[in-house]
This record gives C-alpha cells, structure tokens and sequence, in this order.
C-alpha cells in the first residue's frame, strides 16, 4: 500500500514494495522478517516444481530416472552421482528450509503471546519489551538451525 | 472471525510442517545420520526404495497430510503477501481464486501421484 497514516494525515509511502526489504536503521527481527519472506517465496517456487516433478515416480521408472537427470542426479550401482552445482543449491535450500522453519517457529509462539512478556510503562531507551523479552528464545532457536546445518555440511560436502 | 480461523490454520500448518521437514531432511538428506541411528536409509532416492517406502500406509499418510499442511501453509502465506500490493489490493479477487485453483491443481495432482504409486 502506498499510503500510510501518519500524524492524522495520508502520507505517501514513498518505498512500496521495496519497503519489505528496507532494513536501514530497523532491528534484528526487522531483518528476520525480511528474510523470512524472501525465504518464503523461494519455497513456495520450489515446492511447485518439487510436487509435480517427484510425481514422476509414479509413472514409471525411466520417468523417475529422467527426471533425476534432469536435476543433474545420475544413480549406478547404487551410488548416486551429482552435478556439484545442483548439489551446491540442494544444500543452499536446506539452509532456506531451517531458516524459514525455525523463525516461523519463533513467529508462531509470538502470534499466540508467548514469551512476550507482560505490558508494561515504556521506559528509556524505550526498547519494546516483546521483543527484548522473546529474543532469547529466537537466539536458541537459531542455535539449533545453526546446528543443523553444520550437520548438513558434513552430509553434503565431506560424505557424499 | 473467518480470516482469524484461516490464520489459525495457517500457523497450526505451519507449526505441524516444522516436525514433518525436519523428518524429510533427516530421512531424504541426512542419510549417514538416520542410518547410524537406526532409521532411514543410504539411497532414498533409487527407485525400488522410492517404490517401497511410497507403498507403506504409514509414509502414505504422512505424504499426504505433509501434501495438505504445506499447500495450505504456502498458498495461504503467497497470498496474503500478495494482496498486501498495491497490485494485489486492487486484483485481490482474481488473485484469490488464480492461488486457489493453482494449489487444488498440485493437490489434485500430488494425491494422485501419492496413491497411484501404492497401487
């Protein structure tokens, strides 16, 4: 939308959808937002063609194997051989995944109040106190992503 | 109150897919892990597995429901993206129902796929 209400009067957003990612002089969470709708987008593009690509297996084999081909995924003898770039962005989606996962997780507990802390008088220097309150908890939260996608890097990139 | 019963659906989705994606990474990515664990396998992605896996009621189901949560998490969140624009605010209907008719199609489509594998 382009037109905000500011001071009782209709003020043009000047930004419009480029406000989203507008991160100057905004907080952390300010940034998790803009990521998480970024990250969003890209998995609902990818979801799309997951769906009716991996459908293919239940036409036939020689769909499923071209289908993998496709992707740059060869499979001989039981052992799979993958474009390094294909398997670069395979690793890149985990990280999308995570991130998207586990901040919508801190998104869901803050929708429905938890860890928000109880209202309070504003005081200097007039840091929200639901977001002070919840921080922690994303903090952990982006612990344990971390976590996992260390653990990706030695899937991807020292295993296979 | 229905817009606060659709956004419920959507973070209750969003709150199941969390377990859901965790157990696909695990199980379809983190295969040296899952299998030194006990579950999973190396190779989930030759067909014969593939074929298997897909014909056991318990990962049928889960396909399915997993299919239901994320089609409804995704779409649902695209287009309240979207009808947040000024493009979006002012074709919000067509958009509605083009987001709508999009995701009752992969539906469609994945449900089909999910059982006609299982035979």
């Amino acid at each position: 939308m382009k037109e905000n209400i500011k001071e009782g009067k209709v003020v043009k957003n000047k930004r419009g959808i480029l406000g989203w990612i507008y991160l100057k002089g905004g907080n952390f969470e300010r940034y998790l937002y803009a990521l998480h709708r970024i990250t969003g987008f890209i998995l609902v593009v990818y979801i799309t063609f997951h769906i009716i690509l991996m459908g293919s297996r239940s036409f036939s084999e020689d769909a499923w194997k071209k289908v993998l081909g496709f992707l740059g995924i060869t499979i001989e003898n039981g052992v799979y051989k993958t474009n390094p770039l294909v398997h670069f962005l395979e690793y890149l989606l985990i990280l999308v995944i995570l991130f998207h996962a586990f901040n919508g997780m801190r998104l869901i507990f803050t929708e429905i109040g938890f860890l928000i802390g109880k209202p309070s008088r504003p005081e200097y220097p007039y840091i929200p106190k639901s977001i002070v309150s919840s921080r922690p908890f994303m903090i952990f939260l982006m612990i344990i992503a971390f976590f996992f996608a260390i653990i990706g890097i030695y899937e991807f990139f020292l295993i296979h | 109150m229905r817009k606060i019963v659709f956004w419920g659906m959507h973070l209750l989705a969003g709150f199941l897919i969390f377990f859901f994606l965790l157990w696909h990474i695990f199980y379809m990515h983190y295969q040296s892990l899952t299998k030194a664990i006990g579950f999973g396998t190396h190779y989930p992605l030759i067909f014969s597995e593939v074929v298997a896996r897909a014909k056991t009621a318990g990962f049928k189901i889960a396909y399915v429901l997993f299919l239901i949560f994320v089609l409804y998490h995704a779409f649902y969140g695209l287009k309240n993206i979207l009808i947040e624009t000024e493009f979006g605010k002012k074709f919000e209907i067509p958009i509605k129902i083009l987001i709508i008719l999009f995701a009752t199609f992969l539906f469609i489509y994945g449900i089909f796929t999910t059982l006609k594998i299982g035979g």
